[in-house]
């Protein structure tokens, strides 16, 4: 029953419908990528900058060396994708774990934790990224947890906003006189109700790596082996005058997918804080 | 054989030459127009340094080169020619050369240049830093009187050898009162210099501009044309195709557009392309191997690499036709030297998959016979693409590639000191004379870990060595270019590394710039006989 009511929520919140569904289509195409696309996105098929349209082949046309851009995007979806969940993932264990601690702890520990997530901040996200991303070298690995290290703190400052908020409630009073130990209050009393906003939160991390991952691959830095959207963009970059279509498709499938990203983090914002919604 | 060299003057002289439509005169007609600004740019980014000693690059060079003059140039017919110096004469061994200096030239300063000037040049910056590994058999320099200076060599010198290395780029005459006494690479006038070419330096707007104005004292009479220059820096090829188009920017040098911005604007008719002025500075895009690694310790698996890329293709699509096939370590529009009479490492997949399977590499079951590091030097964009492209051609033949496309200092470094890559695609410019640019990729002296734009391959062979000390000091032309012949022979089969194309640089200048692409290596040129018709 109450999941019904998360759903409902959710889905009263029309644009989040959406961009559920659009992610929805985003996700199947990068699961399926290899059953409708089974040869390397990466191969040359045609002949070089054909226009959408021009060969019915290639319904997206091609790219400046003859690759096909419906293979890139569809491929590029699963890249894209993998990259915004996992740098979400990766941000959001740094940013829950220092939170937790920083909030629950407090005194020196939120202190030292605090100083550390303002250091992160002073630097400029995009040049920190790249930094990391050149002195580690361009694999998606290594993409990955540079934006994870970048996009942390948000999500940090939210936890130990919550862990403040609650670590003096009565539940969790109670659990202290009762003996239970730190870690398990932190992690199985405190954390369940911290959770909703920082859902909220992380679903704009996978949104906002996205974005990081396309500036690096535009910049050349991205991984070459691997058919991402923002390579692509990249790429056309140099032909914008004549063949912008190569830029225009990629950028408007990262554009629709940032914006369903963040619809969806509403929605989710509505479908967690019923009451913020209906105040 | 002496090479007479009479003073240029200007006006009818060389008009006349231009009028007789030979290359030189190409982009000249009517009589030169006084007076203007002419802004120009170049398909790279801003110079460390106006000059650098060292040569620092393409890029110092093309903002020096019109403040600066060398001892001497050559013509765009290949005629040494000199600038500062009015002749010279090898001695009968040719172990020394006396070269006759120019009189009555002023540094910016209003000093004389003198023979102390050269002298000072040649042992201090030119030994030392310009030019040093083309005077490995320099003995010293000497000044008899006022106007010669005679060049000593432990060994023969070749008299092209000789003439090439006073053309070289940054082979600049610098003033002694200056530079003596300081550390050269690092004294403040490499950012304000006093020289003695048509243009002097009156500022640097960092981020933005060199403004060279006009040398009234200039020696060459009627020279310059214009009363200003601006070298303009803009960052994205976009936007000097929209700065060329808004008339901002006059002349851009070594492909300042991105190829299909070159039909948009010339078909304006408001601009021209040409790929002349770059003879002598040819560019290519290289493949090497590096022999490092064990499996390329047969040369049938470094041929095979070459068999199983289709340089047409890259020629084609990456280049937009702006390329050919490359073949020699010496480049096809080297008159002197070049010959296509040499083993051919075409496109040929079947070839290079039986020479693998010959080589004991056969496939395995996933399908791939080894796999390797393929590391596309990311300074010029085309190399990426470049990258791609070789990735699939050699999984096609079943060599597994991981390719990384890193920026310039990590590529430096990568390739030239940490020797992090089984193949690599980098980038060569090399003048007609072959030592020791071109064969300092492939002798064993070449080795120099840390040193760019050196034998990164690892290559060593003996013969190759020998072919090279012999090449260095034959001095009769015929049996130096038989020597020479011999080496891209015996290179192109060994194929330690290999031109993949020889591209084709573009100047690309409005059409009311004249006098432009008339020399061999126009970026580097003075351009005190550019002007702007009206």
């Amino acid at each position: 029953m109450q999941r019904f009511e998360f759903v409902a929520r959710f889905a009263r919140n029309r644009g989040a419908l959406v961009g559920a569904c659009l992610i929805l289509f985003v996700a199947l195409m990068a699961v399926f990528a290899s059953v409708f696309f089974p040869t390397d996105p990466l191969r040359i098929v045609g002949l070089p900058e054909l226009w959408p349209g021009e060969d019915p082949e290639f319904p997206l046309g091609t790219d400046s060396l003859g690759r096909d851009i419906l293979s890139m995007i569809v491929h590029g979806a699963r890249a894209t994708l993998l990259i915004g969940l996992f740098a979400s993932a990766v941000a959001t264990i740094i940013g829950v774990g220092v939170g937790a601690t920083a909030g629950y702890f407090g005194g020196w520990v939120d202190e030292i934790a605090m100083r550390v997530a303002e250091l992160f901040q002073t630097i400029p996200n995009l040049i920190f990224v790249l930094t990391i991303v050149v002195i580690l070298g361009s694999t998606l690995t290594n993409i990955v947890i540079a934006i994870g290290i970048v996009s942390w703190t948000p999500i940090a400052r939210m936890t130990r906003a919550e862990f403040l908020s609650l670590r003096d409630r009565e539940f969790v009073q109670a659990c202290r006189s009762m003996g239970m130990s730190d870690l398990r209050i932190i992690v199985s009393e405190i954390l369940p109700n911290a959770l909703p906003p920082v859902i909220v939160l992380s679903s704009l991390v996978v949104a906002g790596a996205i974005l990081f991952e396309s500036a690096v691959s535009f910049l050349g830095l991205g991984d070459p082996n691997v058919a991402s959207w923002g390579r692509l963009v990249g790429d056309g970059r140099q032909l914008i005058r004549s063949s912008w279509y190569i830029c225009a498709i990629p950028g408007i499938a990262i554009m629709i997918t940032v914006l369903c990203l963040n619809l969806v983090g509403d929605g989710l914002n509505d479908a967690l804080n019923p009451k913020l919604r209906d105040r | 054989m002496t090479i007479k060299v009479s003073r240029r003057v200007f006006g009818a002289g060389v008009l006349a030459v231009g009028v007789a439509g030979t290359s030189r005169g190409s982009f000249a007609q009517g009589t030169p127009r006084r007076g203007g600004t002419l802004v120009a740019t170049w398909g790279g980014g801003e110079p460390q340094a106006c000059y650098v000693p060292a040569g620092g690059g393409s890029s110092p060079t093309f903002s020096s080169s019109k403040l600066f003059e060398r001892l001497a140039r050559r013509r765009m017919d290949g005629v040494f020619e000199g600038v500062l110096a009015e002749s010279w004469k090898p001695s009968a061994d040719f172990k020394t050369y006396t070269v006759k200096i120019r009189k009555g030239v002023k540094f910016h300063d209003g000093k004389d240049m003198t023979v102390d000037d050269v002298v000072y040049s040649v042992s201090e910056i030119w030994k030392k830093y310009a030019v040093a590994s083309a005077l490995t058999d320099f003995a010293g320099i000497e000044s008899p009187d006022a106007d010669t200076v005679v060049f000593k060599y432990n060994n023969p010198t070749p008299e092209f050898f000789f003439a090439s290395t006073l053309c070289s780029p940054v082979a600049y005459i610098v003033p002694k009162h200056v530079y003596a006494g300081s550390d050269p690479v690092t004294n403040p006038a490499n950012n304000a210099p006093i020289a003695t070419g048509p243009w002097k330096f009156k500022e640097w707007v960092r981020g933005s501009h060199f403004e060279y104005v006009k040398n009234e004292n200039y020696w060459k009479k009627d020279e310059p044309y214009l009363d200003r220059l601006i070298i303009r820096y803009v960052r994205d090829p976009a936007g000097r195709a929209a700065a060329m188009e808004a008339g901002d920017i006059h002349i851009g040098v070594f492909n300042p557009v991105a190829p299909p911005d070159i039909k948009r604007l010339t078909g304006t008719g408001k601009f021209v392309a040409t790929p002349k002025g770059y003879e002598e500075a040819v560019w290519s895009t290289t493949l090497e191997c590096n022999m490092r690694n064990p499996v390329f310790a047969k040369r049938e698996v470094r041929q095979a690499m070459f068999h199983a890329v289709n340089r047409e293709f890259i020629a084609k699509t990456v280049y937009y036709g702006y390329a050919r096939p490359g073949t020699s370590p010496i480049y096809s529009p080297n008159k002197e030297f070049f010959t296509a009479d040499t083993f051919k490492t075409g496109f040929d997949p079947k070839k290079a998959a039986a020479l693998l399977d010959a080589a004991g590499f056969p496939k395995k079951a996933d399908g791939k016979r080894f796999t390797l590091n393929l590391l596309a030097a990311g300074w010029f964009q085309e190399n990426g693409k470049v990258g791609a492209y070789v990735k699939q051609a050699l999984e096609d033949v079943g060599v597994g590639i991981n390719l990384t496309v890193p920026d310039r200092p990590s590529s430096i470094k990568r390739i030239y000191t940490d020797y992090d890559f089984d193949l690599a695609i980098s980038n060569q410019a090399n003048p007609s004379e072959p030592v020791p640019s071109t064969t300092q990729y492939f002798t064993t002296d070449g080795i120099l870990k840390g040193v760019p734009f050196r034998n990164a391959s690892g290559y060593s062979n003996p013969d190759v060595d020998k072919l090279v000390a012999s090449i260095k000091i034959e001095t009769d032309p015929a049996k130096r270019k038989a020597l020479v012949v011999e080496f891209q022979k015996v290179i192109a089969q060994e194929a330690p590394l290999l031109p993949l194309v020889e591209l084709e640089s573009i100047t690309l200048a409005s059409t009311k710039v004249q006098n432009h692409s008339n020399d061999p290596n126009f970026l580097a040129a003075s351009w005190g006989d550019l002007w702007l018709a009206s």
